[in-house]
């Protein structure tokens, strides 16, 4: 049975939650708070095994609770579930020490499997989360290079392709055009002065833009 | 005039001086040709006298000779046939071979008893000479010579007598007498034809003569006593003898009856007591021998010096004449300058007036007259201070006429004249002084401005300039306070838009709170329910677990709307994450929209207040919809970087770009927003942008503590 603290401000969406979590039968909610003082004492009186936190919450907010759980208790793993979309939160809620993130519109599908994942020692991200991730560690390198002319879209297309994505499945994944793919393409060419796309993959592996 | 008539004058000197010198020179040449013709005229008498003297006394040794001729003795002693022929022989033998006239014999008695010329008409034989005197001194014992005409022969002739003794030597027994003939001395010696020589007796009677006219004249005038006692004398005849007309005028000079003159010279001839040789030289001819010579030696030289004298005096008038013409029109340009200068002087209607070295008006122009109401009568003589006012009188006769005298000159003397009428008038007196030769200033000349206007004028100006001053003071109050007033306004209504923007801003933040927090978080659960629904369903009614999940993604999609509608409004992640995660994210939206590569850059950024990175956010967000929305830009470079001051945004496109200068009221509303937000977060913005060549827009804003 994994225990479990759940932390968020919006009463509905907790029960909501908790109802999606209590449907495994190997999950129990054994604490929940609707601020981050609250979460934070809950979890550091209770002891679950995975705490739950929203990032919006009055007061301390998500990840300054992780932040500090990170100190005290840093053997309880954090699931970050927040309302925000924007890649700038994944990363944020990763460096503060969180171990998984997901949007709660993605809850009912995808909580229960986060909180196992993250009980089991690992990290749940989608694969959205951790390519911000990648992202954000290429542009934070120091030895930018021409790297550094490229946008976010366009280094999202580079690694795609450098991992030998078609452009079919890079317009899905995007949600974008083929033929807007292909743009992005001819662009990160011309200013990457490559070829094609071996040349491409060649320049993404020397300099370390697909290792994640 | 006068210079002609000076030159003329000098030429006349010069002329006269040469003359003088000519004749001078002249004078002193003749006297010297005739001191010289004296001199030659004294030698040819001398030697003429010696000659004649030689001459005359010729026969004295033959007569000696034939008185002691044995044949004559006896003759005389014993007259007879004999005797008379033997000594007609002897008398005969001597007059042929000396070449004489005559020869004859005379007895004690003084008849001529033998005679050479016996046989011819005019024999002397029984002729008695006992009156001749040669006779009278030979039968005295003494031999005589004489000069007389012959009455008989009616010939001249010298006459030598000597007496013949007896044998024994003690009794004259006759006398002996050789005639001879003058006409050869005449001819001989007496040759010159210009002038007149004459052998002239004690008497004047001339007895030799080259003027065969003038013989036997009288040289010069004889009282009747004389004439008779020469007529007895029978010496020359029995005369009458006419008066050649001779005149004697001055001591050496002689005029002749034609009026000639001629220069007197005379000898005496020796054994001829009284006797005179006369040489009369013509003066005219003697001038002439001297003139003629001096004419031909000096004359062309005296000519050339009188041309070239003329020639001097000629150039030296046409010089003067020049000289003279161009003094004239010099003269003539400066009487004309003179007009002019007093023309200028009284008809320019400037007040000008002259003092001399008392302070007396000695000239004033017209115009001074006319300002002045005096007659010009009134006012000449008088002292220049007795048209002053007391105070300018004082003033001048102290201060200015001292310094004047002495420097000369004085610039805007400020006067006040009194006019006749009695009114006064200001003045601005500017003089100089008129110097002598030595420097002295002797009078002055003086131009005097009437400055009464002017000066009134400028009172009123001065008054009028207070009075503005006053009112342009007022004006300043007034402006500083409407100034204070409008700053006030201003600073109101900045503060009002600050309020604006802010009051927009928080209900911006709430109503996307409300949204994303409240209905955001209502549809999350409502989605939870609806998949749990649908979960629960899926088993037993197939439908309804379609439905719910129908609903599930309408869900779905509203929240993605209410996200968007929130996100549009104010991001939350700005006030999550602060400005540049919410730059970043701002990015990556429009890039994900619009197609355009957009590359976002950040430096290591400070915390700012929420206000600050409200401003710059909308600035940003602005400016990036600017660059998709009508740049048609590939490239969108946003950069949030610091430096010294604070931070710097910059949002740069390669878009085409437009000119700042023409920005429209409308397309320029977005870039006005911009500014008022960039002023309100204390900062400034900068666009940059030209067509065709993109467009930066940089905005800079101050940080509190930075760096």
């Amino acid at each position: 049975m994994i225990t479990v603290l759940l932390a968020d401000d919006h009463g509905i969406v907790r029960d909501g939650l908790r109802r999606v979590l209590e449907d495994s039968s190997d999950i129990k909610v054994i604490a929940e708070a609707s601020d981050g003082e609250t979460a934070f004492d809950m979890a550091m009186g209770k002891k679950p095994d995975v705490a739950v936190i929203d990032i919006s919450m009055p007061g301390m907010d998500g990840l300054e609770v992780v932040t500090r759980m990170g100190t005290y208790c840093p053997d309880i793993p954090v699931l970050i579930l927040t309302m925000h979309e924007e890649e700038q939160y994944v990363v944020r809620a990763i460096e503060a020490g969180a171990m998984g993130y997901i949007t709660k519109q993605s809850a009912p599908e995808q909580l229960v499997a986060a909180v196992k994942k993250i009980h089991s020692g690992g990290r749940y991200l989608t694969e959205k989360a951790s390519e911000a991730l990648a992202l954000r560690f290429i542009r934070g390198n120091k030895n930018k290079g021409l790297t550094e002319s490229l946008s976010i879209r366009e280094l999202q297309v580079l690694r795609k392709l450098a991992t030998g994505s078609t452009n079919r499945e890079i317009a899905i994944t995007y949600n974008i055009s083929v033929k807007t793919v292909d743009t992005y393409r001819s662009r990160i060419l011309k200013k990457l002065n490559l070829r094609n796309n071996s040349d491409l993959s060649r320049y993404a592996i020397q300099n370390r833009l697909v290792e994640f | 005039m006068r210079l002609r008539l000076i030159i003329l004058i000098l030429a006349v000197f010069a002329f006269l001086s040469a003359s003088t010198g000519g004749w001078l020179y002249y004078y002193s040449y003749r006297k010297a040709v005739f001191q010289n013709a004296e001199t030659q005229s004294e030698a040819r008498l001398k030697l003429l006298t010696d000659q004649l003297s030689t001459y005359l006394s010729e026969h004295i040794k033959p007569i000696k000779a034939l008185a002691q001729i044995r044949e004559l003795k006896q003759a005389l002693l014993n007259q007879n046939l004999e005797t008379i022929f033997q000594a007609n022989q002897i008398l005969d033998l001597f007059t042929r071979s000396l070449e004489l006239d005559v020869s004859y014999l005379m007895d004690k008695d003084g008849v001529t008893i033998c005679s050479s010329n016996r046989n011819q008409h005019d024999s002397f034989v029984g002729h008695d000479f006992s009156f001749r005197p040669y006779f009278q001194t030979a039968v005295q014992g003494q031999p005589a010579t004489y000069l007389a005409l012959g009455t008989t022969s009616m010939k001249r002739g010298v006459y030598y007598s000597h007496p013949v003794y007896d044998r024994e030597g003690e009794k004259i027994l006759g006398v002996a007498v050789i005639k001879s003939s003058i006409e050869f001395i005449e001819t001989t010696l007496f040759s010159a034809p210009e002038h007149i020589l004459l052998f002239v007796d004690p008497y004047g009677v001339i007895f030799i003569s080259n003027q065969p006219a003038l013989r036997f004249k009288l040289l010069w005038e004889l009282d009747e006593a004389k004439q008779e006692q020469l007529a007895n004398s029978r010496q020359f005849g029995n005369g009458p003898w006419g008066w050649s007309g001779f005149q004697r005028t001055t001591n050496n000079t002689v005029k002749s009856p034609e009026g000639k003159t001629f220069l007197f010279t005379s000898l005496p001839v020796a054994n001829y007591p009284d006797w005179q040789v006369v040489f009369l030289r013509n003066k005219k001819a003697i001038e002439k021998q001297v003139s003629q010579p001096f004419i031909r030696g000096i004359g062309p030289a005296v000519l050339s010096i009188s041309i070239l004298a003329g020639i001097l005096v000629f150039f030296l008038y046409q010089q003067a004449a020049k000289e003279i013409t161009q003094r004239k029109e010099a003269e003539k340009k400066l009487r004309m300058s003179e007009e002019r200068y007093r023309d200028i002087y009284h008809k320019t209607p400037i007040m000008l007036h002259s003092i001399d070295t008392r302070g007396r008006i000695i000239r004033v122009s017209d115009h001074w007259v006319d300002v002045m109401g005096f007659a010009r009568s009134e006012v000449i003589g008088r002292h220049l201070t007795d048209f002053f006012t007391l105070e300018s009188k004082t003033y001048a006769l102290s201060t200015i006429f001292p310094e004047f005298f002495k420097t000369g000159f004085f610039k805007d003397v400020p006067y006040t004249y009194i006019k006749k009428d009695g009114n006064k008038i200001d003045i601005l007196l500017s003089c100089y002084g008129v110097r002598d030769e030595t420097g002295q200033v002797v009078r002055s000349l003086a131009v005097s401005v009437d400055v009464t206007e002017k000066n009134r004028t400028q009172k009123d100006l001065e008054i009028a300039k207070e009075k503005l001053s006053r009112y342009s003071q007022d004006l300043e109050k007034q402006v500083s306070r409407r100034t204070a007033q409008l700053e006030k306004a201003q600073s109101n209504l900045q503060n009002l838009s600050k309020n604006i923007i802010a009051s927009q801003e928080r209900e911006k933040e709430q109503v996307a709170r409300e949204l994303h927090d409240h209905l955001g978080q209502v549809l999350t659960a409502l989605r939870i329910d609806a998949v749990w629904l649908k979960n629960h369903l899926a088993e037993n009614m197939a439908v309804a677990a379609d439905r719910a999940e129908k609903m599930s993604f309408l869900i779905d999609k509203t929240i993605q709307d209410v996200r968007d509608m929130s996100y549009r409004l104010r991001p939350r992640v700005l006030d999550d994450l602060g400005l540049a995660d919410a730059l970043e994210s701002l990015v990556s939206d429009f890039e994900k929209r619009s197609n355009v590569s957009c590359i976002f850059r950040q430096d290591q950024i400070p915390e700012i207040d929420k206000t600050l990175a409200t401003g710059l956010y909308r600035i940003g967000q602005e400016a990036v919809t600017n660059a998709i929305r009508h740049a048609a830009a590939t490239t969108i470079v946003v950069k949030l970087l610091t430096d010294d001051h604070g931070m710097v945004l910059t949002v740069e496109d390669n878009g085409r770009g437009f000119d700042p200068a023409k920005i429209t009221r409308q397309t320029g509303f977005g870039l006005k927003g911009m500014m008022e937000r960039a002023n309100l977060a204390g900062g400034w913005l900068d666009i940059t942008s030209a067509p065709g060549c993109g467009t930066c827009i940089t905005c800079k804003v101050r940080v509190k503590g930075f760096p």
